[in-house]
């Protein structure tokens, strides 16, 4: 049904969630697990750049491996990618580059204020993709089967 | 000694504050820190210590050879034409037009519309490299040559922040002699001293840079000029050093933001009246469109010489109008030598921090440009490899 897919994955209990359900949904799909370091925006030096892109590499590195090794066992194709920036501005650029025609993203709870002072990054993916957006909430999703 | 801790707590505190903030919300902790200040000042009496001003200059020193010493060379080898002639537009059109404006229009003394020029004059390299991150940008060619251009409009700046208020005496041109023979010696013996003392734990090549930093601020100061001047030289000479060196970078920063920065953007913060800026937005207005202005009626037409395409000739300009760290030096240092207002300070600083976030905001939403052209910013007129 979807020839290519977009995961953002950051390891987090309702991105887990939505990498099941892109397991199940993929089918012949080529899917893109996209994880997004976040750098500090008006930075003070470069060096604090490459720092914060240092960590956000040794902290996605295992959940990225996880994820691929999951899809492929259940004989998913997919490959990993990181990217660094905004979250949500970063999900919906990959996926218009490689013309993804579905967006799976996961979302975890958060209180009202949180979600109006920060927003959240699956808000931004909704507004602005190109294509379909699969939001999977950690609070509401159907066990797997 | 209750009043030294009493001090310390509240100030510690608020770089706490900023640090929580920051890293919550992912904007960079020295623009946190700023706008701390700025709260923190205009709500209750924050005591500027002498340990507080030591700390702080120290902080902007270190900051600015750090800024120095993130140089790539061979880049500004690649890119010299082209960045050389970025880069000096960038700094001289805004420095001319903020002064001109400081001056003859909204009546501003001398030295105090020199300062409004040079803080109107900066770029940031950090906050461009943060920016072109998020696009890949910084490591093609086009994004290497806006940093390198970037390099070269602070340059402007801190030699010119180094030299206007001089006089020139001899003790000046001790100072002089003194940072040329420093900048050749330097970048030999470091790297084998950085060698031989090979990370002992009690930080001896961080000890041995602080060491040449304060040194060399001392010869500046007693010769008329700013310490600033001596740090980002230093620091430019000495980049390839670090190039292989990253760790002791990393230490060094460590160092810095964790004791010395907080105190220079919070005091440049807290120094702000907020009062001051709401009675003179349209002194803020002026100075924002005169910067930016400033930067497209200069570099535009440089970027159509260059041969850039629209896009790119529209984005690097909106990416060098930005400012942040020397904007803030340059104004600080005008009114901690009582060459400007409190007032004029005020106006000087939230127009730096409207910088570091309107261009940057306008570039990645209009005019981030193309693949094609990031690889070949020239268009079809010259390939990059020609500049």
């Amino acid at each position: 049904m979807y020839s290519k897919i977009v995961l953002a994955y950051d390891g987090s209990e309702g991105a887990k969630l939505a990498l099941e359900r892109t397991a199940r949904l993929a089918g012949g799909a080529q899917v893109l697990v996209l994880a997004v370091g976040r750098i500090p925006e008006y930075a003070e030096t470069v060096s604090e750049v490459e720092e914060a892109k240092e960590q956000a590499g040794r902290h996605y590195q295992s959940a990225l491996e996880e994820a691929i090794a999951t899809l492929r066992e259940a004989g998913v194709s997919a490959e990993a990618h990181l990217d660094y920036g905004k979250v949500g501005d970063t999900i919906v650029r990959h996926a218009e580059e490689i013309g993804a025609d579905l967006i799976i993203v996961g979302t975890n709870p958060h209180t009202a204020l949180k979600r109006r002072v920060l927003g959240a990054s699956a808000d931004k993916v909704v507004d602005h993709a190109h294509c379909s957006v699969l939001v999977v909430r950690a609070s509401q999703a159907p066990p797997a089967s | 000694m209750e009043q030294l801790w009493g001090n310390a707590v509240v100030w510690l505190g608020l770089a706490l504050l900023a640090s929580l903030i920051s890293w919550r919300i992912g904007i960079s902790v020295a623009l946190v820190e700023l706008l701390v200040g700025i709260t923190a000042g205009n709500s209750f009496h924050l005591e500027i210590t002498p340990w507080v001003n030591f700390l702080a200059s120290l902080g902007a020193l270190v900051l600015t050879f750090l800024a120095g010493a993130e140089l790539e060379s061979s880049v500004i080898r690649k890119f010299w034409k082209a960045s050389l002639a970025l880069g000096a537009v960038s700094f001289a059109v805004p420095f001319a037009l903020a002064w001109v404006l400081a001056q003859v229009v909204f009546g501003w003394g001398l030295r105090a519309a020199q300062i409004a020029g040079l803080a109107m004059s900066t770029t940031s390299v950090a906050v461009v490299y943060a920016v072109m991150v998020e696009t890949g940008l910084n490591e093609t060619p086009l994004g290497k040559l806006i940093l390198a251009a970037c390099f070269v409009t602070d340059l402007g700046t801190v030699i010119a922040l180094g030299l206007l208020f001089t006089n020139f005496g001899a003790t000046f041109w001790i100072f002089v002699a003194a940072t040329a023979i420093a900048m050749v010696i330097l970048p030999r013996i470091t790297p084998v001293i950085l060698r031989k003392l090979n990370a002992h734990s009690s930080e001896p090549e961080v000890r041995y840079l602080l060491l040449i930093l304060a040194g060399l601020a001392l010869l500046a100061v007693r010769g008329g000029s700013k310490g600033v001047l001596p740090a980002y030289l230093v620091g430019m000479v000495l980049a390839d050093a670090f190039l292989g060196n990253r760790e002791l970078i990393k230490r060094m920063r460590a160092t810095t933001f964790a004791l010395l920065t907080p105190f220079y953007f919070l005091k440049a913060g807290s120094l702000v009246s907020l009062r001051a800026v709401l009675t003179s937005l349209g002194l803020v207005a002026a100075f924002f469109a005169v910067k930016t202005g400033a930067k497209f009626l200069g570099l535009v037409p440089v970027g159509r010489v260059l041969g850039f395409t629209r896009r790119v000739n529209l984005y690097s300009t909106m990416m060098m109008s930005t400012g942040l760290t020397f904007g803030t030096i340059a104004a600080l240092y005008g009114l901690n030598n009582g060459v400007i207002t409190k007032e004029q300070y005020s106006v000087l600083v939230v127009v730096v921090i409207l910088t570091a976030i309107v261009p940057t905001l306008v570039a990645q939403s209009f005019f981030v440009p193309h693949a094609q052209e990031m690889e070949n910013p020239f268009g079809r007129k010259r390939g990059a490899s020609h500049v």
